[in-house]
């Protein structure tokens, strides 16, 4: 116990210490309490979202376009310093001009994504490797990633039993906000099919159409609740 | 809500505006300047509000909105996706290093700073329909403080805009700590109720 101070007490200043109007020693003796006390720490987490809310409560300004000029002037600097720096600076390693060639939403026409759709299949067709099922009658088809997805390092496959299909995901980022990923069965050279939506980061996904050998599973982001053809070039490619 | 979709943006390619900001700061802790431009794109209206909220003068709220985003660039490896959102954790920042700056000012800017009808007079035109929505949850915020008690809402106020201790606020009032310590927990009891089943939309 804390200088002679009961649970109680401390449980009566956590609402001054969640919105920081505790001086810095009284600050410290609750954040003490706070380590052995889960009581405590349930409550100041139920308390801090009010104080989170508080932000939300203010008059929206717009910020002046001068700031951004002058954020960005530095970040930029400082980023440039850390690619010349190159494997001797102490960031992890990231491949940024992977996704160099990604097209603008606002750029994308029905027509080019359909042609980046067949683009994508033709590379991923080149690339992709079957492997052995782990169970009688399912197999499992590794599926090509591109764009930021590949630099965050996420992983897909197809899992297959007779005309059913399911993508495994791990580590997939998360959409924007109003975004989801929708699945898509291409068969030839057919417009893609849409096949469900998700928001998944590890797991496994129902591909909600029938999928033959030869056919490609594509994944796309899309807004609001899905698309009924894709508005954006696929970051994950499957051939059946 | 939605993401920002402003016109004439500049900020990185397609593939990188949908990410969710979690994973884009994944990308900001290895050094990536574009992905950062999308972070600041759409949180620059709600950090720059805020740090005007509290500082009272642009020239201060800009210089606090700077220091904010730079540290963010800066440190973006110490965010922890458990521990909150980046919005939250990005206004967190913010917040501190406002208040820093407001208690290096006098106790005149101080309160205020924490009359919350300060700021009303200068709210920026509705532009996009993030903007839009970020106005409509500021009102309906503003609903909430509204509905609290006044003693309670005072004591929130001229803490968390004002920077205060309870020990200052408790004299400033004429009011016990213990009553005052109540007065704070009470009102964000309060607002943690009303704001429960907003959180699942926004």
């Amino acid at each position: 116990m804390n200088s002679g101070l009961e649970h109680r007490d401390f449980a009566e200043s956590l609402g001054a210490y969640a919105l920081g109007a505790l001086p810095k020693e009284e600050c410290a003796r609750v954040r003490e309490h706070l380590v052995s006390c889960r009581e405590c720490r349930a409550e100041l987490e139920w308390l801090r979202a009010g104080v989170d809310a508080l932000p939300a409560s203010v008059p929206q300004v717009e910020a002046p376009p001068e700031l951004r000029e002058r954020v960005m002037q530095v970040v930029e600097a400082e980023a440039e310093l850390l690619r010349a720096a190159g494997e001797a600076a102490d960031q992890p390693p990231v491949r940024r001009r992977a996704w160099r060639w990604w097209p603008s939403v606002s750029a994308l026409r029905p027509s080019v994504v359909v042609t980046a759709c067949a683009a994508a299949v033709v590379i991923a067709g080149a690339i992709l490797s079957l492997s052995s099922g782990v169970t009688p009658g399912t197999r499992t088809v590794h599926a090509q990633i591109t764009g930021p997805a590949r630099v965050l390092g996420a992983r897909a496959s197809l899992r297959l039993r007779g005309s059913r299909a399911e993508l495994v995901v791990s580590r997939l980022p998360t959409p924007a906000a109003d975004h989801v990923d929708e699945l898509w069965v291409q068969r030839g050279s057919a417009a893609p099919v849409p096949a469900g939506t998700f928001v998944v980061r590890n797991g496994a996904v129902d591909v909600a159409r029938p999928v033959r050998r030869g056919d490609h599973v594509l994944v796309t982001v899309e807004r609001g609740r899905g698309a009924r053809a894709p508005t954006t070039t696929p970051f994950i490619v499957a051939k059946v | 809500m939605a993401t920002q979709r402003r016109s004439g943006a500049r900020a990185g390619g397609t593939g990188l505006r949908q990410l969710g900001d979690e994973d884009l700061m994944q990308l900001v802790a290895g050094g990536d300047a574009r992905a950062f431009e999308v972070i600041y794109e759409r949180h620059c209206t709600a950090v720059f509000s805020l740090a005007y909220r509290i500082c009272g003068v642009r020239a201060a709220a800009e210089e606090v909105a700077q220091e904010a985003f730079l540290s963010i660039w800066r440190s973006g490896a110490r965010y922890d996706r458990t521990r909150g959102s980046v919005r939250t954790w990005l206004l967190g920042v913010v917040h501190n290093r406002a208040i820093d700056s407001l208690r290096r000012s006098t106790v005149h800017d101080r309160l205020r700073a924490a009359d919350e009808t300060a700021a009303e007079r200068v709210e920026a035109p509705e532009r996009t329909e993030v903007e839009v929505a970020r106005r409509d949850e500021a009102r309906s915020m503003r609903a909430v403080l509204g509905a609290l008690p006044s003693e309670q809402r005072r004591v929130v106020e001229l803490a968390y805009f004002g920077g205060f201790t309870h020990e200052q606020i408790a004299e400033m009032l004429g009011a016990p700590l213990g009553t005052v310590k109540g007065r704070m927990r009470l009102a964000l009891e309060k607002m943690r109720a009303s704001i429960e089943p907003r959180e699942a939309v926004l």
